[in-house]
């Protein structure tokens, strides 16, 4: 276990590789970014509320709330050809931005940062802003995701309207 | 013509061509692709029909309202301090703007925020403001008969609330026909009522709203459309049959549902394992609640069967793993906004709400596992009549001569009576 303290550089260079990982749909290189325990969670928020912070999936319905299990699911989903909604896929630009160490421990650290996610389909460019807040696990192999929350400030999904991207 | 819910003899419309003694049954691209078909369809359709605006749940007490668009008419919802059920217009008598920016909330009065008229939450115009304002305007102005302007027909079924346009239209549960019983099913899921959850999936798709329709009670584009999904939940259910039978239903006023028969999980009330040991018992304490209540045959189509059902013309339900509403605004010919909400009995404990809430996420939902291809197909559907001559579609799967198309039919759910008895009544109102 790394237990040394970590700067805003380290995480940096953590979510940057995270998002090329995105860019390139390398789905094996994203999903080994995150830890295998059973408290994992991909969620993002619901277009239709303005304060998110205390909303929680298991009492609100959110876009997306994986756990460990749907997320690799998804995963498997994502790579074939019968996932009709990519295909064919989409073009993706994540930019990262404001990043902040909220909190840290010895083994975790609890970050946030602004994210514009670009996508382009179909002869269309849609943009996704977001404040993402993360909690990441310090192991032996790197940083892994434990949580990643995205807030989408979005009021709908327009243009288009299924999210089959990963923010 | 239809005769006894069936059409007899060859049947030509600018919509329509069915011939049953040939079982052939086409409809005309125009009907998805065309500007002047949509805007006649807002009058003689969307404007003559009841559209759900809402639930009873989401205006529980006095004071409460919700602020929605019902096709292209921005409406509010109230319960008023006297508990009446209102509908109005959201806008200003005086000069226009919304007397309400919220989207939800409880209140007594309705201010326009531009002059600052003040309606009491019966509608009726109490104040300009200030005495003095008040004063420069004529005598009896703010004696009541001034009002938001009330929705024309606003009544409710199980639950629902529902607005028409058309004044001179035929009550609710005439217009729902069949279909009622079918909403009164949700209703009857739950001993102390079904409530909205929160959190709204709104979402454009770049089709035609009556191709949303289709898709929703369509089951033979189940294996090619969602092959994936389907992987998924064989994944989940892990050896579990996902075997089938499924029925398609025809209601009347051109309302249908197909209704599935498959042991894939119901939060009320059909346990399987992936659901997980520690709400068995709540599953299954609430399945012998509604058999109990609602007796044997009913509780079981309450509780063991999947039912997505579309209420003419606009009004989606699939009552599955939740109960999902899709309320649809036709925003073009060629371009739809939906608006998913859900629902779940009051009673319901937290443990298994969330059951309810990701197992639907996972097929349900424009970040799941089954819409998202949906979405893809009618908008490739969209771009097909848009972008070539073709001029029919067809619905023939599955027709024949005697069927009872508009009500009454029963057919596999892989055929495509449910779709035609859609049809049939939108021609009859089209051509009416």
């Amino acid at each position: 276990m790394t237990s040394a303290q970590m700067n805003r550089l380290d995480i940096e260079d953590f979510l940057f590789h995270e998002a090329d990982c995105l860019d390139r749909w390398d789905m094996d290189a994203w999903i080994a970014l995150w830890d295998s325990g059973d408290d994992v969670a991909y969620e993002v928020t619901p277009t239709s509320e303005r304060e998110v912070s205390d909303l929680a999936p298991e009492s609100t319905m959110f876009l997306i709330a994986d756990n460990r299990y749907r997320l690799e699911q998804r995963m498997i989903r994502m790579k074939k050809n019968s996932f009709h909604a990519e295909y064919h896929r989409s073009r993706t630009r994540h930019m990262y931005g404001h990043v902040r160490i909220l909190a840290q421990t010895d083994t975790d650290l609890d970050i946030s940062f602004n994210a514009a996610v670009y996508r382009t389909k179909d002869e269309k460019t849609v943009v996704y802003p977001s404040l993402v807040r993360a909690k990441l696990r310090k192991t032996p192999q790197g940083l892994r995701f434990v949580k990643k929350r995205i807030e989408l400030d979005l009021e709908r999904l327009a243009t288009m309207g299924a999210l089959t991207i990963l923010l | 013509m239809v005769k006894d819910m069936t059409i007899t003899g060859h049947y030509q419309s600018r919509y329509l061509d069915v011939n049953p003694e040939k079982s052939s049954f086409l409809v005309h691209r125009d009907a998805y692709r065309c500007p002047e078909v949509f805007r006649l369809e807002k009058e003689k359709v969307l404007y003559k029909t009841w559209i759900i605006i809402g639930h009873e749940s989401e205006i529980a007490n006095p004071g409460d309202y919700i602020a929605r668009t019902v096709i292209d008419k921005d409406l509010l919802l109230n319960r008023d301090r006297n508990g009446v059920v209102r509908a109005f217009f959201n806008s200003c008598r005086h000069r226009g703007p919304s007397v309400c920016r919220e989207k939800s909330g409880n209140r007594k009065t309705f201010v326009c925020p531009y002059h600052g008229w003040v309606y009491k939450d019966d509608g009726t115009l109490m104040t300009s403001g200030t005495p003095e304002s008040d004063a420069t305007f004529p005598e009896g102005f703010f004696d009541g008969h001034i009002s938001l302007m009330p929705v024309p027909r606003l009544e409710s079924c199980a639950g629902f609330y529902f607005v028409n346009f058309d004044p001179d239209a035929p009550g609710l549960l005439d217009f729902l026909e069949d279909a009622a019983d079918r909403l009164q099913l949700i209703d009857d899921q739950a001993t102390t009522g079904m409530e909205v959850i929160r959190g709204v999936h709104e979402y454009e798709i770049n089709a035609n709203y009556k191709l949303l329709c289709e898709n929703s009670y369509d089951g033979s584009h189940l294996g090619p459309v969602h092959q994936s999904y389907i992987e998924y939940m064989m994944d989940v259910l892990k050896g579990e049959s996902l075997n089938s039978v499924g029925l398609a239903k025809s209601f009347g006023g051109g309302h249908a549902s197909f209704e599935i028969w498959v042991r894939a999980g119901r939060a009320v009330a059909q346990w399987i394992p992936s659901m997980g040991e520690e709400v068995r018992a709540e599953v299954e304490a609430k399945k012998k609640e509604v058999y109990e209540r609602l007796g044997e045959e009913r509780g079981k189509l309450v509780c063991e069967s999947h039912r997505n059902m579309v209420i003419f013309p606009n009004s989606i339900i699939n009552d599955q793993q939740s109960v999902l509403v899709r309320s649809i605004i036709p925003v073009a010919q060629n371009k739809m906004l939906v608006r998913a909400w859900t629902l779940g009995p009051k009673e319901e404990s937290p443990a298994l709400r969330e059951i309810r809430l990701t197992n639907m996420l996972a097929f349900l939902g424009p970040g799941g596992f089954a819409t998202p291809d949906d979405v893809a197909m009618l908008e490739m559907a969209q771009r097909g009549y848009e972008a070539t001559d073709i001029e029919w579609n067809d619905f023939s799967k599955g027709y024949t001569p005697d069927e009872k198309t508009l009500k009454g039919g029963v057919s596999d759910v892989n055929n495509e009576l449910q779709m035609r008895a859609y049809w049939l009544q939108w021609d009859r109102m089209m051509s009416a």
